[in-house]
């Protein structure tokens, strides 16, 4: 109710400021040319049914952003100028006039019993000026921006307050206007002098419109600070609480501003004032949350009990004096997580099917608690959104980064680990203990639930982006040097068997051997290093990710 | 009848008058909006050009302000940026656009009304619209984390 009440002040106080400066003298001009208060208020009206219309068509919908502004210009002023021209010339209107009846037509519209008094000029003038009214009451830009788009009846009935304001300032400036001139007898006459002047005027004011001196004209008044009212209506917008929140942006990439409601539900702890946008991407993949069950005691076997094939790839951890633990996608690609201790470190083995992204964490939080992760369910870009039990936070897998929950911003550090097959753990490590398939969960790891989506090019979650320097599907070597993060295609690596490169000033080495990754940093400390699809890779890194090629140097 | 021909003659060479003048106006190399408040830009606060957006690293932020030089708002935050460059952050790069004659990027950003703001990405993609920032510390603030 009071940001009513304040369009409708909005409304008055915009006469006082330049943007109505084109207005004002064809308004004045226009109605002291007429005869009759008749006319006065129908220069009004129309002029308030125009800048309506053009308001909603111009400034409340996009379908006629196409059309330039001086269009509008010249539409809006040579209507003025051919209206100047009636009153200059009266002969010329009275000819136009009665050969189209457009003002018996116009005449009966409005009132049956009008009189002859002329009632389309004073209905075209109005109308005329509906194009070029553009406000510049910070008000209007309210109701424009905030208000109209979220109820057109709220908006709309602002907006008609806003222009009863304007038009009833309007309308005493039209009939001060006309009772000068009906003052002075010498003016009432038709064919006189006055109305001539006038309607030269308008033909002026006309011409000025259409060629955009007059919008210049407002310009330099307000290069010149002379801003009228708009500063004390915004002064008073701000002192209102006009139950309108302040407009925020609208985000027009496809982004989302809300956690998504699946989330909202199931990790009702969260605080989602405080996340990472990063998670207002994030789409339920299917199963929700533990759907997909994480496993938290594994059991291992010894690698000669263990029937799957040497094309199985592994992911391979050092378990110090206990020789190697073996953790096979087939086995993964049911559980995506383990929660383990491996050589006194408690680790997370994580895996996602869907990016292709093997990455193996120390578990433990910034606050030093070892925690256990889970499957969200939730997914950005394909990629696992997992979730830590200690404090409820949700972690992005393929760049370990917290996005929600205690630790937001803080990233898990990566725990050193190699990307095996079991024909090649066979060889270099007979002593190897396997995850166990007694899972304790019936799962068939035999099959592989996603089919062949590591090999054919099809996505179940389309990315947002695709770069395509690489096939989508291809497994990268991910690591990061400094902050600069790099990738490597990973099976031509380890084909070429080794790679010298610089990156960022630094030279790193990378050397393959016996299907074994190491990768050295310039002082030759071993660096820690993920697997990833391409196009998940990409997703996060595209823009400032570094990819070496052995291919290329 | 006389009247009649010079009343024509006048509507048509008002007409003819309006169109040669406007794309004159209008044309290309027309200059952005300077003008002794706003001039004295920098890099982080210039008039829009192809050239200045392909200037902006890639992970800068680009906020375009669309501004007309009659609108009195933008004139009081036209100001505030231009008094408080060095306030700019180093990745945020604001372009002025001149409401009246930048069609094609109101289309492109769906801008109906002056004084509205699009943060964009280096390329130009467009990221959030807003309208009404009163300053360049309003502006800051308003710009969305992607």
């Amino acid at each position: 109710m009071e940001l009513l009440a304040l369009s409708l002040l909005a409304g008055v106080l915009t006469v006082l400021s330049p943007c109505v400066l084109p207005l004002l003298p064809v308004i004045l001009a226009g109605s002291a040319a007429e005869s009759g208060r008749r006319s006065a208020y129908l220069i009004i009206a129309s002029l308030a049914v125009s800048v309506i219309t053009f308001t909603l068509l111009l400034r409340g919908a996009t379908a006629l952003l196409g059309v330039p502004t001086d269009v509008w210009l010249i539409v809006s002023g040579s209507l003025v100028v051919f209206i100047g021209a009636t009153l200059a010339f009266p002969a010329l209107w009275e000819r136009i006039s009665t050969s189209t009846g457009l003002n018996r037509a116009t005449g009966e519209l409005v009132d049956s019993s009008a009189k002859r008094t002329g009632m389309a000029r004073p209905l075209l003038l109005g109308l005329s000026l509906g194009p070029i009214f553009t406000s510049c009451s910070p008000t209007y830009g309210l109701i424009l921006a905030t208000v109209l788009p979220t109820s057109f009846a709220v908006g709309f009935a602002n907006l008609l307050a806003y222009t009863v304001g304007l038009s009833a300032v309007m309308l005493l400036i039209a009939l001060g206007g006309q009772s000068v001139t009906r003052r002075m007898k010498w003016a009432v006459d038709p064919n006189g002098m006055f109305r001539r002047g006038l309607g030269g005027l308008l033909i002026v004011v006309g011409l000025l419109i259409a060629t955009g001196v007059a919008k210049d004209a407002e310009a330099w008044l307000v290069e010149r600070g002379i801003l009228g009212a708009v500063v004390l209506e915004q002064g008073i917008l701000d002192q209102t609480d006009t139950g309108v929140d302040e407009p925020g942006p609208v985000r027009i990439d496809g982004g989302e501003t809300e956690p998504p409601a699946f989330l909202v539900q199931q990790f009702p702890d969260i605080d989602w004032q405080s996340v990472d946008p990063a998670i207002f991407q994030a789409v339920g993949g299917g199963p929700p949350r533990d759907g997909i069950p994480a496993l938290d005691d594994p059991a291992f076997v010894p690698l000669a009990q263990v029937v799957w094939g040497d094309d199985v790839q592994a992911i391979v951890l050092d378990d110090g004096v206990n020789g190697v633990r073996v953790y096979p996608y087939n086995i993964l690609v049911w559980h995506e997580i383990v929660n383990d201790t491996v050589d006194g470190v408690p680790v997370t083995v994580t895996f996602c099917p869907l990016c292709g992204s093997a990455i193996v964490f120390d578990r433990t939080l910034p606050n030093g608690t070892a925690t256990t992760f889970g499957v969200s369910g939730g997914l950005i870009d394909s990629n696992m959104l997992m979730f830590d039990r200690a404090t409820e936070g949700l972690w992005q897998q393929s760049t370990g980064r917290a996005l929600a929950g205690e630790f937001v911003g803080t990233e898990l550090a990566l725990h050193p680990f190699q990307l095996l097959t079991l024909g090649d753990v066979r060889e270099s490590y007979p002593d190897a203990r396997v995850l166990s398939a007694d899972t304790g969960f019936p799962r068939d790891y035999e099959r592989n639930p996603y089919g062949d989506y590591d090999e054919n090019d099809r996505f179940l979650f389309p990315p947002s982006t695709l770069d395509e320097r690489y096939p989508a599907k291809l497994i990268m070597a991910a690591f990061v040097v400094g902050e600069q993060r790099v990738a490597v295609p990973w099976l031509a690596l380890r084909e070429a068997g080794s790679l010298e490169a610089e990156v960022d000033g630094r030279a790193v080495s990378l050397r393959v051997t016996d299907g074994e990754l190491v990768v050295r940093d310039p002082a030759g400390r071993s660096l820690p290093f993920y697997f990833e699809m391409w196009f998940s890779w990409a997703v996060q890194n595209q823009e400032s990710g570094v990819v070496l090629d052995p291919a290329t140097g | 009848m006389k009247k009649l021909v010079i009343g024509i003659v006048v509507v048509l060479v008002a007409a003819v008058l309006a169109i040669t003048l406007i794309p004159r106006a209008t044309a290309p190399s027309a200059p952005p909006p300077a003008s002794a408040e706003t001039a004295g830009f920098s890099e982080r606060y210039q008039p829009y050009s192809e050239q200045a957006l392909a200037e902006a690293g890639p992970d800068d932020t680009v906020v375009l302000f669309f501004s007309a030089a009659w609108c009195a708002t933008c004139k009081v935050l036209r100001d505030d940026i231009a008094a408080n460059q060095q306030s700019i952050p180093d990745d945020v790069r604001i372009l002025l656009v001149d409401f009246d004659d930048s069609t094609e990027l109101k289309q492109q950003y769906d801008v109906v009304a002056q004084h509205t703001l699009v943060q964009a990405d280096s390329t130009g993609e467009g990221i959030a619209r807003w309208n009404a920032s009163r300053s360049l510390d309003e502006l800051l603030a308003t710009i969305v984390v992607v």
